[in-house]
């Protein structure tokens, strides 16, 4: 059974931009999705859409239910979403709090609540930040909580928005053997070639809010593809 | 270590006792400061820096004193004047120095402070920087192409400047927003219980009794 399916997913922002044009697309557990595209092809509309921030017609389900209003708080747990700038996802003054903040508002007693941060961070190698200031970390270090603070909900699919983007080349390592270590189910929207043939083992690529092509990483090296999607 | 809701207690029935005051005398000025000593001792704040803090009063006391003092002279209004000021100021800065903002946010939550306001505190002091941030590229990105020609031009300029600065942060907050509530944002804050130890108990009697002190020596002054 799939994880989660998207049929005719549409979606026009309030300025009548149409950003998907009915997307369809079913993703397997464990299955590493890359999702690439121009910008405003429409990828983190999409990612929006499935995390359940943004409301499309059409269907999407995560295991079976379809998300809607009354499901979201159930579905919501399952379903990660890792913004492009990490600011936007850490918003508690301490680490421990970013990362205690899901957990505690999944209603888990204290102690569950620290073993969560305390795995969560360990898993992005920063197990001593707890009592940092998030203000106060590098972007590379905030990246890796932003990511964390969404591992803490234990998540069956993780959504990725342009994980790699303005990383060094060593964090930019770091952060993609991190992912590529977690079982999760992940689609990652990315411009970065060299992390979906490293990570990913399915590329979807959308131009102009419509999926022109899905297919294993082979997509990576038919270029005459890429070019004619300007990928390259 | 004493947590920051017993500090914040114990200062405002401390300030309490000082502003109900009606006459000051030395006696009474020196248990205040008895009981600062004390919340220093406790709360392990440096005396030094307490005082310190506590000169931000001197604009505001100058200007008492030039309103007060003009008419009728240093008399003893004025007297009482400046001493609440600066001892309320020394409570202060006490609180100040032995507490960091974000544990006194913290504190200010468990005592039961509204919700709302908590946020509030809590978002700007974790976004303040992040707005200066941005405001100091702005300005930079101007000064690159803008040379202050034309008076009138620069408010069009600044204008445009607050304006866009105000959508950036509206559209901040709404991202901010949505990544709460994908982690399950319910309205509140979630609130981290912490145990009280004996010193904390200890600063806020001591605070009780002070005010208790004040008000039986004015009740029976001898």
């Amino acid at each position: 059974m799939p994880l989660l399916t998207a049929t005719e997913v549409t979606y026009t922002y309030p300025d009548g931009r149409h950003a998907l044009q009915g997307v369809n697309l079913k993703i397997y557990p464990g299955e590493k999705v890359g999702l690439l595209g121009l910008n405003g092809a429409g990828k983190s509309t999409l990612l929006l859409c499935l995390a359940g921030v943004l409301w499309p017609r059409g269907e999407i389900t995560v295991q079976g239910v379809s998300l809607s209003r009354q499901t979201r708080r159930q579905i919501g747990p399952k379903v990660g979403l890792l913004f492009q700038d990490p600011n936007d996802q850490l918003f508690m003054t301490t680490v421990f709090e970013d990362v205690a903040f899901g957990p505690q508002n999944l209603g888990l007693p204290l102690n569950q609540v620290e073993e969560r941060v305390s795995q969560a961070l360990a898993m992005v190698g920063a197990a001593d930040f707890t009592q940092r200031f998030t203000h106060h970390l590098s972007f590379g270090e905030k990246k890796r909580v932003a990511l964390a603070t969404i591992l803490a909900m234990e998540p069956d699919l993780l959504l990725l928005d342009e994980p790699t983007s303005n990383l060094d080349p060593k964090r930019r390592r770091e952060l993609l053997d991190i992912i590529a270590q977690r079982p999760q189910a992940m689609l990652i929207a990315t411009h970065d070639l060299a992390m979906a043939q490293a990570v990913c083992s399915r590329i979807i690529i959308l131009e102009q809010g419509l999926v022109v092509a899905d297919g294993s990483t082979d997509l990576l090296n038919d270029e005459s593809l890429l070019q004619k999607h300007e990928l390259i | 270590m004493l947590q920051p809701e017993s500090k914040t207690l114990a200062i405002v029935f401390y300030i309490l006792a000082v502003v109900l005051d009606p006459v000051l005398p030395l006696w009474r000025i020196v248990g205040y400061l008895l009981f600062l000593l004390f919340f220093a001792v406790l709360s392990r704040a440096s005396i030094l820096k307490i005082i310190k803090r506590s000169f931000f009063l001197i604009p505001f006391l100058l200007v008492i004193l030039i309103f007060n003092a003009l008419p009728g002279g240093i008399g003893p209004r004025v007297y009482l004047l400046l001493g609440k000021g600066w001892l309320a100021a020394f409570g202060l800065a006490a609180l100040a120095v032995s507490t960091d903002f974000v544990r006194l946010i913290k504190g200010l939550q468990r005592l039961g402070l509204p919700n709302v306001l908590i946020q509030l505190l809590t978002f700007m002091y974790r976004y303040l920087d992040l707005l200066v941030a941005e405001v100091r590229r702005m300005e930079i990105a101007r000064n690159q192409r803008f040379f202050g020609r034309g008076y009138l031009r620069q408010f069009t300029v600044l204008g445009n400047m607050l304006g866009n600065l105000f959508l950036r942060t509206f559209e901040r907050g709404e991202r901010v927003y949505v990544a709460m509530q994908l982690r399950g944002f319910q309205g509140y804050l979630p609130i981290t219980k912490v145990a009280y130890s004996w010193q904390d108990y200890c600063l806020v009697i001591g605070a009780l009794a002070t005010l208790a002190l004040l008000g039986v020596s004015i009740i029976c002054p001898y």
